[in-house]
């Protein structure tokens, strides 16, 4: 039985049919739910795919709308999983002093997981709110000079269970990974250095994530080392004025995550290494920044069964206010 | 239909039109400050914003290249320049050299601390960096009680007059 399978299937192991594929859909959704984290990062200045450390004026708004596709596929086991997720992040960010930025997270989730029982193809699906995210970052360190800044910001963060976390489908309760909210407050702190000139920029973020426990279920502990290189392309001469920039993106996202526990017990087939890489190009004008990017893994170390990731795909619009 | 116009009437109309349209110079006109850190056109509106809210501002440009901002009064406004740093700071930068034009009249009660007075404000300006011949030009037009108008890098300091480097001064007609 899929319902019953979030808790069961890691001590089932491998070997046996539908709930080996409940253990693997439940790796899948947690990686799902792991790159979405890596996507979602309050990013306002120069980084698509985390934070970065530089300013937000006192009293300066910005919104980030992203648009993003996580595809999973090539599933070698009887089931033929095939996940697609989109999320639809919307972050809003405050700046409260000169130092202290306040950023809200509200992603909108449409999850779609197809595989095949003994009664035939079905899909498992969930759409609407999942989890917000709150998080405040402060300035700690900032040397800047003309056309230059060094910026070190550490933040604190926290996730709110806002999301559903007890759906259910025709099939039973949906498994606590594909849910749209954990149901827990999970916490996360972590350190932001930023170097900008007017040529360059490099990003680079170390952070740690620790889950807690909800409906018998808790998802591992995440530490992530973000980095990021935006190189100017367009204008090649800065003339006068505010030109808009063209920069040219490379960014890279290593990730473990420990294994999940479900009733007090591990969870075999979850947590692992990923590494991402993600070519990007962005658009950046006085109030608006437009952005694009597609994350490749390039090291997929997981623990147990798991679908890997074919491409994240990430859209995004940001404006000030 | 003809109007009658008393002569009266006509000196008040004729003096009132003579005091529209004589130009109302601003006092502190322009101001130039080096934006450290600013390096991105994202960031730009941030400082933009915060510049904005400086009293007397009128217009803002902001050039990435030189990393700086100039800003122009607005019609008969004189800029706070003090308020300046303060704007810049609030939208997370550093606030670098500054440079200013301001018109007014010099003072020379203290010849050793020649005073700009800016026009229309109780602002003074300690006018510092005298070469020899902009001194003696400073003194000559102080002493016939001249408008003039100063140009020059700021250097402010809490609980006493800002100074103004003297690299330009032109009597103003």
């Amino acid at each position: 039985m899929i319902d019953q399978g979030s808790h069961n299937s890691h001590r089932v192991g491998k070997e046996s049919g539908a709930k080996v594929g409940v253990g693997r859909i439940i790796a899948v959704v947690m990686l799902s739910c792991c790159i979405f984290l890596t996507l979602t990062g309050p990013a306002f200045a120069a980084s698509i795919t985390f934070s970065t450390a530089l300013p937000v004026t006192k009293g300066q708004g910005i919104v980030r709308v992203q648009w993003k596709v996580l595809e999973f596929g090539e599933d070698s086991s009887s089931l033929e999983r095939d996940l697609t997720v989109r999320v639809v992040p919307v972050v809003g960010v405050w700046g409260l002093t000169r130092r202290l930025a306040l950023f809200g997270i509200a992603p909108l989730f449409d999850k779609n997981l197809g595989l095949t029982t003994p009664l035939g193809r079905r899909t498992r699906s969930v759409s609407g709110l999942g989890d917000v995210t709150l998080l405040a970052r402060y300035t700690a360190y900032q040397r800047d000079a003309p056309g230059k800044t060094l910026r070190i910001a550490p933040f604190l963060g926290v996730d709110v269970p806002t999301g559903e976390d007890n759906a259910s489908d025709a099939l039973g309760r949906l498994p606590q990974p594909l849910q749209l909210g954990s149901g827990a407050w999970d916490y996360n702190l972590g350190t932001i250095v930023t170097r900008q000139t007017l040529d360059w920029q490099i990003d680079a973020s170390l952070s740690y994530k620790f889950n807690t426990v909800a409906n018998d279920f808790e998802f591992g502990d995440e530490a992530r080392f973000d980095f990021s290189y935006q190189k100017r392309l367009r204008p090649r001469e800065i003339g006068r004025g505010v030109p808009a920039f063209l920069y040219g993106v490379l960014e890279s996202n290593l990730i473990w995550q420990d294994r999940h526990e479900i009733g007090g017990s591990t969870d075999p087939d979850s947590g692992g290494v990923i590494w991402y890489l993600a070519p990007g190009i962005q658009h950046v004008r006085r109030r608006v920044v437009l952005e694009g990017a597609v994350q490749i893994p390039l090291l997929q170390n997981l623990h147990g069964a798991a679908l890997e990731t074919d491409f994240i795909a990430t859209l995004s619009l940001r404006a000030n206010f | 239909m003809m109007v009658r116009i008393s002569q009266k009437t006509a000196a008040l109309l004729v003096l009132f039109i003579f005091v529209s349209v004589v130009p109302t110079s601003a006092q502190v006109e322009s101001a130039t400050v080096v934006v450290e850190g600013m390096a991105c056109p994202f960031c730009a509106f941030g400082v933009e914003k915060r510049l904005k809210k400086v009293a007397g501002v009128g217009t803002i440009e902001v050039n990435m290249a030189q990393s700086s901002a100039a800003l122009t009064a607005s019609a008969g406004d004189s800029i706070d320049v003090a308020g300046i740093p303060a704007a810049i700071r609030k939208a997370g930068f550093t606030p670098g050299t500054i440079e200013a034009t301001a018109v007014g009249t010099i003072s020379l009660e203290d010849s050793e601390r020649p005073l700009l007075m800016v026009d229309g404000t109780d602002q003074e300006l300690l006018l510092v960096n005298l070469s020899a011949e902009i001194w003696q030009q400073a003194a000559g037009l102080g002493a016939a009680g001249k408008r003039v108008r100063v140009r020059g890098p700021l250097h402010l300091h809490p609980d006493e007059p800002a100074g103004l480097e003297v690299v330009r001064l032109e009597a103003v007609d």
